[in-house]
């Protein structure tokens, strides 16, 4: 019985560590639906711009400097910021009244375009990042042994992600404006702020979040190209099942999904995935705005 | 030869109705066109050419046809499916798991079972995702594509896994070794069933979907039940694809999960968007077109194929958003040259937008420059550069005395910064370098030409935004 319960301890923080990689990516994906109404393909390529950037920061340039997976945390989300910044500007600012698929379509030109590019930059070959010194090893939570790299790097980090966001959102006079944006676009712009500005500056936090997440899932497996591709339909199933624009909903979806594979590989070896998809289409067809998304009119 | 009895049952289908004038010349198109493509691998294995033509065509006429059936979805339905390789995989595998599991099974059957197979499930499926919009619906799409490709990628038993099901056994005619008689027919099968597709859309049944397409609130006040329609439209769709699916089959012989992988679906819909959604042969020319790169870059250029579709991609959203058969078809009738309609504005904002372009070629250049001569890196820096500059001080002055030009004058000269990178793409890969210069050459003057008629009009939409044809 104890065996069961350890057992389940064990799926369940698996979960949340996955719940978490994921929750990084998304959030910046939600947030940049939300208010630019794009759904962004291309965020799958920042985050897998962050992962190589780190690559290239820890192994190359910053070889020799301690601690330089710290700096890179600081300086590559900021570069794949910038990244982030030229997209907008110079693409998608051209589209955002064209029908929400032709944006999509945009952005997947991108993806397109980037994941060739790093192929060009950096090799088709997979690379790794070394975890930072001081967290090569495990760690005891409650009895059970877990990198220490998830527990004390990837837990906390999203977790101030989360509470940033929240504190961002709620309470600064910017990430009311924000806020606001995700419920009226309209209406915020009809209210005398700088719409363009807005979209852009919004765009370029989203592309911080998806680097941010690059540089976090880095060191927990191999640096691909191809990584882009993989991620951004996990992405795109916890924004759908916790709703489109939606911070809450990512959290939510974002933990459905990472207790959903965890314990799916557990008790259903082979088809984990096909259960997460039959959830998104479940979700879409009961709700389709989401578990904690706004309604949309279901019809045309 | 199988095929003669085919042929014939093409030619009446469009006779004998009235008001029927065009479409009886289309009909004899769609003849004309199996006479002639009928003799092409002849004409290969006379001529000496590759017997990789044969195949190419092949492989062409199937994703046509893949390709007109999605447009009937996106272009004539308006509903944009990201999971149409769904019933790619379905029908695929229904043919394979019949002919390979059951022994003895009947050909024909094991085909035909295909669409049927894929229309049942697209009914199943479609049932759900009509019930969503836009966005909500390409992701339901998508879902469902994934659930199918998980299922053939993890039910080993069933499916062969990723292993795929090896050895689908076929008749000994479609084993010939020049591939002449699969080739024909997958022609004929295609032939007739763009055929019925062309009939479909131009049926009242295809002005409905037209008009569902062009505003749903409006289609349903006059009494059409908007939602069944597009169930039949997704149906059909559906089962057309399984038709494509079952000839990928036989034409490899096995099937993999990879059939119902979702960027299967992304490749039909770079197709129709490349040929032009809002047309009936757009799909056919952008299905050709992105195979002939396909083959022509990833042998010159493995490394950057989709380096040159997204280009493609974004070059063809931003300047043809009706794609290449789209602008063609626009092109009767339009003014172009009235001088007193060209005002300053609209040429400034249209040259902030080309200006854009213009950098982003150069990026492609550099990188195109780069490939040829990876050690060379630093002439190609300077060139680039070069360009930037001199293209930095002409550009103004050039775009200021566009207005007095005469048409033929203005696009010679919007044509400049081309020709570096033409030059050293034709001599390099010249069928796709062909190709992007045309693309350019086309969407400058469409965006020229749309900024005529916005400064005619005062006004209309900002750089760039341009709305979707069709949308109510």
């Amino acid at each position: 019985m104890s065996d069961l319960l350890s057992q389940f301890f064990v799926q369940s923080f698996n979960g949340i560590i996955i719940a978490m990689a994921i929750y990084l990516i998304s959030s910046g994906l939600s947030l940049v639906f939300g208010v630019l109404g794009v759904l962004n393909f291309a965020h799958g390529s920042f985050y897998m711009l962050g992962a190589f950037l780190v690559f290239t920061f820890t192994r190359h340039l910053l070889k020799t400097v301690p601690g330089n997976f710290w700096l890179a945390l600081l300086i590559v989300p900021v570069l794949v910021a910038l990244v982030g910044l030229v997209v907008e500007m110079g693409f998608l600012r051209f589209i955002y009244k064209a029908d929400p698929l032709y944006q999509l379509l945009l952005t997947y030109g991108l993806v397109l375009m980037f994941s060739d590019a790093v192929k060009l930059l950096w090799g088709a070959q997979n690379l790794s990042v070394l975890r930072p010194p001081g967290f090569e090893g495990s760690v005891a939570v409650f009895g059970h042994l877990f990198p220490s790299y998830n527990v004390w790097i990837l837990l906390p980090c999203s977790l101030l992600t989360m509470i940033g966001l929240y504190v961002f959102m709620n309470h600064t006079a910017f990430g009311r404006i924000v806020h606001a944006a995700t419920q009226d676009r309209e209406m915020v712009g009809a209210l005398g702020i700088n719409v363009r500005l807005l979209y852009t500056s919004v765009f370029a936090i989203g592309s911080w979040l998806g680097g941010l997440g690059g540089v976090i899932a880095a060191p927990m497996g191999a640096i691909y190209p191809g990584m882009d591709f993989d991620v951004i339909i996990d992405a795109f199933i916890v924004v759908v099942i916790g709703g489109l624009g939606s911070m809450a909903g990512t959290v939510l979806g974002a933990l459905i999904f990472g207790l959903l594979r965890s314990f799916g590989i557990l008790f259903v070896p082979q088809f984990e995935t096909l259960f997460i998809f039959l959830l998104m289409a479940v979700v879409l067809i009961v709700r389709p705005q989401g578990l904690l998304g706004r309604r949309v009119s279901s019809g045309h | 030869m199988h095929t003669s009895s085919a042929t014939p049952t093409a030619v009446p289908a469009g006779a004998g109705r009235a008001r029927t004038g065009a479409r009886d010349r289309t009909a004899w198109i769609f003849v004309a066109a199996l006479v002639v493509l009928f003799w092409v691998p002849e004409v290969v294995l006379t001529m000496g050419w590759a017997e990789f033509w044969i195949l190419f065509f092949t492989e062409a006429f199937i994703w046509s046809l893949f390709a007109v059936a999605f447009n009937l979805l996106m272009g004539y339905t308006g509903l944009i499916s990201f999971g149409q390789a769904a019933y790619l995989g379905i029908g695929g595998y229904t043919t394979g798991l019949l002919l390979k599991k059951i022994a003895g099974f009947p050909f024909a059957l094991g085909f035909i079972a295909a669409p049927v197979a894929s229309a049942l499930a697209a009914l199943v499926i479609g049932y759900f995702c009509i019930r969503l919009s836009h966005i909500y619906f390409a992701m339901l799409t998508l879902a469902f594509s994934q659930i199918v490709y998980f299922t053939a990628l993890k039910w080993y038993d069933f499916t062969g896994g990723d292993n795929g099901l090896i050895g689908v056994p076929v008749p000994d005619w479609v084993q010939d070794p020049t591939f002449t008689n699969y080739y024909r027919f997958v022609l004929v099968v295609c032939v007739l069933g763009v055929f019925i597709l062309w009939r479909i859309v131009n049926s009242p049944f295809g002005k409905t979907l037209t008009a569902i397409r062009e505003n749903p609130e409006r289609a349903g006040f006059i009494g059409i039940n908007v939602k069944r329609y597009e169930l039949y439209a997704f149906m059909i769709a559906g089962a057309f694809s399984g038709l494509a699916g079952a000839l990928i089959t036989l034409n490899e012989r096995s099937v993999y999960p990879d059939l119902a992988f979702w960027t299967r679906s992304t490749q039909v819909l770079l197709m129709s968007i490349l040929g032009g959604v809002y047309t009936f042969s757009g799909p056919i020319v952008g299905a050709f077109l992105l195979l002939f790169m396909d083959a022509d870059i990833t042998q010159n250029y493995p490394d950057i194929w989709q380096l040159f579709l997204g280009a493609v991609l974004v070059l063809i959203l931003y300047g043809l958003p009706g794609g290449i058969m789209g602008f063609i078809q626009s092109r009767d009738g339009a003014s172009t040259d009235d001088a007193a309609t060209r005002t300053r504005k609209s040429m400034a904002e249209f040259s902030r937008k080309f200006w854009y372009l213009f950098v982003a070629m150069l990026v492609v250049t550099g990188f195109f420059l780069t490939l040829k001569a990876p050690a060379a890196w630093m002439p190609t820096l300077l060139v680039t550069l070069g360009q930037a500059v001199v293209g930095a001080l002409l550009f103004p002055w050039m775009l200021r005395r566009l207005g007095t030009l005469a048409p033929a004058w203005r696009l010679v000269f919007l044509l400049f910064p081309v020709v570096p990178l033409a030059v050293h793409i034709l001599l390099r890969t010249p069928p796709s370098g062909l190709m992007i210069v045309v693309l350019w050459a086309v969407s400058i003057h469409t965006q020229l030409w749309r900024a005529e008629i916005r400064a005619a009009f005062r006004g209309g939409h900002p750089a760039g935004t341009q709305p979707r044809p069709g949308t109510g």
